[in-house]
């Protein structure tokens, strides 16, 4: 059968010849193959008799087509090439790491350490990269573009200002408002209290968060006036209250005794828009009053003068916080100028309107830095052990790269490729990265479930963020562990296998030296992170002793405290003043109790309540009112917290509605307006000019916050005030013995009056004080903690390098000590060496840490960023733990023995 | 009259090449000269299905390859057979001598099926 003629196979040209050098090169071969075969046949046929045309035709036609013949060899050379490159680098990989396993047996102090740096340092920063996850990173999860999402931080809005903002302010794309409060429910059996979100009725399309199961409201459910008695539940209330029931659409609960109906359920990981407060309920703001209890029962929500909402709004695309916040002042004060009924009230609270980036305000705690501040705080900490742990592996690995010099040495010699050596070495690095990664997971397991018990500042519920270790989580871990080993395996690798022969074997050599101050340069990094670390706990721990020697003035040793809402019962003010007085008559008859008493708030730890007074240097200008703080308290107040009365009584049983109204003010108040004379006698003006009697005057003491004891205070009998008696009250009990063993007692008391009003929470007023500083102590432990972990890392490090410039130098060492050298000179020489290295530790140290001691400024308390005694006292630690460090290996060149030392080599 | 040139099939080739091997190493024009020669030229082997038959043969491990000089001082391809490619010519073998035996039989019948 005749084929087509087609090309004969090509002479390879010669330069592919030079392609071999890479390793064989199947087209040239195929090429080369086929070419002999035609070129036979044509050499066949000429001797045969054919003339060259016609040999060569002939051959070319029985050889058949060549192009195909061609494409298929290729294909099979380049399979069994691929093939054979495969088995090479898997048997060459297997081999490698059955070396590496060996070689790392073979040394396990090494393998230890390296290992167990690891898995602290990079289990610590996964255990706490979920929590920066939830908390900075994605502090507003299920909701869309957060970062489009401002709050008004500078203060709560009106209802009826609320409105306007939304329809006619033009400042927003959309505008919401919320406000979260604590309220009863009860699905059927007992009631539990829950945190009701408060909502208008767009606030769930604003964030773009649509219902799991069932809906949310619609725009006609939060229409003004019109009261729809219907709930949205939150996915972790829906599985704790109602075990996950698919059903829970339709059914009635009672929300405040009042009933509500269910209308759908959050996605699971929506908290809301404020990390302290996740609700675990929604309802409209027109709902609300249907369940309005205590103070809030005479409050009226359309009241133009009564600001009680967090606004929250959506910027246009393209539109700045900045530029909204301008628009929205103004709007303000036209509607002030245009005479609005609401103008006065806009113009109050919005005249300076300040907002904040949604994300921010997620983490607000308040006053000073926001839990963001203090996770990222937390997460630096884990950071820095992290680096310090990479430096002690490196460290590490140069060591035993500098040990296995003349074994390195040896093989370069002998043939091995250098670029076989630096993968063999490297797969030791990429073992012990894998064995750390492992041990890290377990490190940041157990470090979660620590992590998970502890609770954060602003009383954030770890467990409620939903942290643990999720696949963000392990992402984080095996790419650190990576890193880690391929930056500090590599460098050891290449230097290792420099092919500075005979320096190698010598054991001289640049090389070594150049080596030797990388190990200098890493140590002095550890020692620099180490002060840092050390001098941050320091601050903290300096910080705390300031703020708990704070003298607060009250006497808060054995005082039991217990929190109840009785508005939560629908208990009025007629209802709730003889159930206290019932109580506190049950107290009073317990076993070791001194004194009981109420108030409106535990000072220190609750939100102060102001108010505006008619004092008498203003008493003709009778529209002037200056705000103060007020403590509203019940009778033996004074006695029960220890505050010290300097003149007149404290509140009495007899201070009640329908006798004259009294305060008690501190001494500042006193000293500030009657300065020469008593203040007790003397009038103020609440509601009317001169209506409260001043009966007592109270010593100075820390109300809202640790440091404000010399601002003027007021107290006023809680016994007198009908809005608040039936709302959020601390109970108070002075004990001669412990005060936490009174807590069931309290308990008990409370449920013998009325079995369904719940004990919102219950301790020691020490406790709760403690709560305050937790931020403080929290800083204070972990820093601590870390910076002890950080102090043994760093004298791993540096008894290290120290031994290896001992064994380096022992020659040297031995022939001073044979030419009379004291052994204490030899100690001096090694120490003096080590003290080069901690004192620019020591200087990097302190720059360093002065820099990062101005970031957490905001969270100290009573003492300056740069604090001397801490930076000292952490300097001395670190310096002393160092020094001590190096005394061994010192003491170890001391008693090198000069003819041992001369003959080895 | 000789019988025309037959269309070898695969299996068959590689049984040939194994055989043509199994005398010592050879490049690919000596096995398809050989197999001419040796069959009284019947059986013509088509030169394109020779190579990947080769190739396909190297990569499964039943020959070896190794580049040499050929008797005119060309670099030319050599193949030898491997343990492996003995085995398998020794198994083969065997399959022709039965399969030749049963069509000899079948076509040497003088009686009908039954």
């Amino acid at each position: 059968m005749p084929s087509p003629p087609d090309q004969p196979p090509a002479r390879v040209p010669a330069w592919r010849r030079y392609l071999r050098f890479w390793g064989p090169d199947v087209d040239a071969d195929v090429e080369d193959e086929l070419r002999f075969h035609v070129q036979m046949r044509i050499d066949d046929n000429l001797a045969r008799g054919l003339s060259p045309e016609a040999a060569r035709a002939e051959a070319l036609h029985r050889f058949g087509d060549v192009e195909r013949v061609r494409a298929a060899c290729r294909t099979i050379g380049h399979q069994r090439e691929g093939a054979m490159q495969r088995t090479e680098h898997l048997a060459t990989l297997r081999q490698d790491l059955r070396y590496a396993a060996r070689t790392l047996r073979r040394a396990p102090g090494f393998t230890l350490a390296a290992v167990l740096s690891l898995a602290l340092g990079i289990g610590a920063n996964a255990a706490i990269f979920a929590l920066i996850d939830a908390v900075v990173l994605r502090p507003l999860p299920e909701i869309a573009h957060p970062e489009a999402l401002v709050e008004i931080t500078s203060g709560p809005i009106t209802y009826p200002a609320f409105r306007e903002i939304r329809d006619a302010s033009g400042a927003f794309a959309g505008f919401a408002a919320y406000r979260t409060r604590p309220m009863s429910m009860s699905a059927g059996d007992g009631a539990s209290v829950v945190s009701g979100g408060i909502v208008s009725g767009n606030y769930f399309p604003l964030l773009g968060v649509r219902a799991a199961l069932g809906r949310t409201f619609t725009p006609d459910e939060d229409r003004p006036g019109v009261r729809i008695p219907v709930v949205v539940l939150s996915h972790g209330l829906w599985q704790r209250a109602f075990g996950g029931d698919s059903a829970v659409v339709g059914r009635a609960v009672r929300i405040n005794a009042q009933p509500f109906t269910v209308i759908g359920v959050t996605p699971a990981d929506f908290r809301g828009t404020r990390l302290a407060e996740a609700p675990d309920l929604w309802m409209t703001i027109n709902a609300w009053p249907l369940t309005a209890v205590g103070s809030f029962t005479q409050l009226d929500i359309e009241d133009p003068g009564w600001g009680w909402l967090r606004g929250i709004g959506r910027l246009a695309p393209g539109e700045t916080a900045a530029r909204a916040q301008l628009r929205l002042r103004d709007f303000a004060k036209r509607q002030a100028a245009a005479g609005s009924p609401d103008g006065p009230a806009m113009e109050r609270d919005l005249g300076d309107v300040v907002m904040t980036p949604s994300r921010e305000a997620a983490a607000g705690l308040g006053n000073g830095p926001g839990l963001d501040a203090f996770v990222l705080l937390l997460g630096a900490a884990v950071g820095v052990a992290l680096l310090i742990a990479c430096a002690n592996v490196a460290n590490l690995l140069l060591a035993r790269a500098a040990r296995r010099r003349r074994e390195i040495g040896v093989r370069l010699a002998l043939g091995a490729g250098r670029g076989r050596l630096v993968r063999q070495l490297l797969t030791e690095s990429l073992l012990v990265a894998a064995l750390g990664g492992a041990a890290a997971l377990a490190v940041a397991a157990v470090g979660g479930r620590l992590l998970a018990r502890v609770s954060l500042p602003g009383g954030v519920d770890f467990q409620a963020l939903g942290t643990g270790l999720s696949a963000r989580g392990l992402g984080v871990v095996a790419a650190l562990a990576l890193l880690s080993v391929v930056l500090f395996g590599l460098a050891p690798a290449l230097q290792a296998s420099r092919p500075a022969l005979a320096a190698e074997l010598r054991g001289t050599g640049t090389a070594a030296a150049g080596r030797g101050r990388l190990r200098d340069a890493l140590v002095v990094a550890q020692l620099a992170l180490c002060l840092v670390l050390l001098a941050g706990a320091g601050l903290f721990v300096r910080s705390l002793r300031t703020a708990l020697a704070v003298d607060t003035g009250y006497d808060t040793e054995r005082v039991a405290v217990g929190m109840l809402n009785l508005g939560l019962q629908r208990y009025d003010a007629a209802r709730a003043r003889p159930f206290y007085a019932a109580l506190t008559e049950r107290l009073a008859r317990l076993p070791g109790v001194r004194a009981v008493s109420y108030a409106a708030t535990l000072p220190l730890t609750g939100e102060e309540d102001t108010f505006g007074y008619v004092l008498p240097a203003t008493a003709a200008d009778t529209a002037t009112r200056t705000s103060l703080v007020t403590e509203q308290v019940a009778p033996d107040f004074f006695r029960t917290t220890g505050l010290q009365l300097l003149r007149g009584r404290e509140f009495t049983t007899r201070d009640v509605p329908g006798a004259p109204l009294v305060a008690v003010v501190n001494e500042t108040l006193a000293r500030r307006y009657w300065p020469d004379g008593n203040a007790v006698g003397q009038r103020i003006g609440l509601e009317q000019p001169g209506d409260l009697l001043i009966v007592g005057v109270a010593r100075d003491a820390s109300y809202s916050s640790l440091d404000d004891a010399s601002a003027p205070h007021v107290y006023l009998p809680l016994l007198q005030r009908d809005t608040r008696i039936a709302d959020d009250v601390v109970v108070l009990l002075r004990t001669e013995g412990d005060a936490a063993a009174l807590v069931p007692a309290l308990r008990a008391a409370v449920r013998a009056l009325d079995p369904d009003v719940p004990l919102l929470q219950a301790g020691t007023f020490e406790g709760m004080l403690a709560d305050v500083l937790l931020p403080q102590r929290m800083a204070a432990t972990l820093l601590g903690l870390f910076g002890a972990l950080t102090l043994l890392l760093a004298s791993v490090g540096i008894y290290g390098v120290m031994s290896y410039l001992v064994g380096q130098r022992a020659r040297e060492i031995g022939v001073r000590i044979a030419l009379g050298a004291s052994r204490s000179r030899v100690v001096g020489l090694v120490l003096r060496r080590s003290l080069v290295l901690v004192a620019a530790g020591v200087a990097l140290g302190l720059a360093l840490a002065l820099a990062a001691s101005r970031v957490v400024a905001g969270f100290l308390f009573g003492i300056g960023a740069a604090d001397p005694w801490a930076m000292l006292g952490s300097t001395l630690l670190l310096a002393g733990v160092a020094l001590l460090a190096s005394w061994v290996p010192a003491r170890r060149a001391a008693a090198i023995d000069p003819q041992v030392a001369l003959r080895a080599e | 009259m000789p019988p025309s040139p037959v269309e070898l099939l695969q299996g068959t080739l590689d049984v040939l090449i194994l055989k043509t091997l199994s005398w010592g190493p050879r490049h690919g024009y000596a096995v398809a000269r050989w197999i001419e020669q040796v069959t009284d030229d019947v059986l013509r082997v088509e030169e394109g299905s020779l190579y990947p038959a080769l190739h396909r043969m190297e990569r499964r491990g039943w020959i070896a390859a190794e580049w040499g000089l050929s008797e005119n001082n060309r670099r030319a391809k050599y193949y030898r057979l491997t343990a492996q490619g003995r085995a398998q010519l020794r198994a083969e073998l065997s399959t022709w001598a039965a399969f030749a035996d049963a069509m000899r039989k079948a076509l040497d019948a003088d009686a009908q099926p039954a």
